[in-house]
């Protein structure tokens, strides 16, 4: 099954309600995959399991799994784009 | 934890007038710990946590802030609204070297993530409503503001 990670500061508020949009938008497409919330210290021992990170905060490491914006499953700005994004990455 | 009774009058400042970030989280915290939502500790994390990970975010129809920190500081889950006068500066959550123009703050009080993630999530749908921006933005009164949100969340118009 794939990984998917979200990290925000300190995994409290932003990561977790992201993790749980993330979750439901996989059970109505019928994905099925691992989310995990995590704080942004504790982000490169997971990165290396992981398919796919949800980044909060912008100008971070680079890492060379595909990368998406976590600001919008959060707001819903952007939504549908990075809800593609992500689909398309897990199902491949 | 049921989310529409976490947002009461008496966790509210509307139309209030703060010249600084500073002064305006300092002002919120003392409040918080003297009625015992938080420890003694919560306004300097708070500050902190906010220098490293800012959390202004543009919405659908305003920009809002979320401050919030660490479990351990909090004693009881809470949401603290706080209406200005005139816009404060917050740096952009998802990108920090971006400044917003901010108006609603809405302090969040955690204590168990996993669990409370409904508290964050139902918001920041509702900020996807006009309505609910537009009553938060608007209105003056405190009892008033209360009921409506309340109505609101309960799933009335």
């Amino acid at each position: 099954m794939k990984n998917v990670i979200v990290a925000c500061g300190s995994g409290v508020a932003t990561s977790q309600t992201v993790a749980s949009k993330v979750k439901r938008i996989l059970d109505d497409n019928k994905i099925k995959a691992n989310v995990e919330a995590v704080d942004i210290k504790s982000l490169d021992s997971y990165i290396k399991s992981a398919d796919v990170y949800i980044s909060i905060t912008k100008g971070g490491k680079e890492y060379d799994i595909p990368m998406l914006n976590g600001i919008a499953f959060l707001t819903g700005m952007g939504l549908q784009e990075e809800t593609e994004k992500l689909i398309q990455i897990l199902k491949n | 934890m049921e989310f529409k009774s976490l947002f009461s009058s008496k966790l509210m400042k509307l139309n209030h007038p703060s010249q600084s970030r500073k002064e305006l989280f300092a002002e919120v915290a003392e409040e918080l710990v003297s009625l015992r939502y938080v420890n003694a500790s919560y306004q300097e994390a708070l500050i902190e946590r906010e220098h490293s990970f800012p959390t202004g975010l543009r919405t659908s129809y305003c920009n809002i802030a979320i401050p919030h920190t660490d479990a351990v500081h909090v004693r009881t889950p809470f949401i603290y609204l706080v209406q200005l006068q005139d816009e404060l500066k917050f740096q952009n959550m998802g990108n920090s070297s971006e400044e917003l123009s901010v108006k609603l703050i809405f302090f969040l009080g955690i204590t168990e993530p996993k669990n409370q993630t409904i508290l964050l999530s139902t918001l920041m749908e509702h900020f996807q409503t006009e309505d609910f921006s537009r009553i938060i933005f608007e209105e003056k009164d405190t009892k008033q503001l209360e009921n409506k949100l309340n109505h609101y969340l309960m799933g009335g118009n």
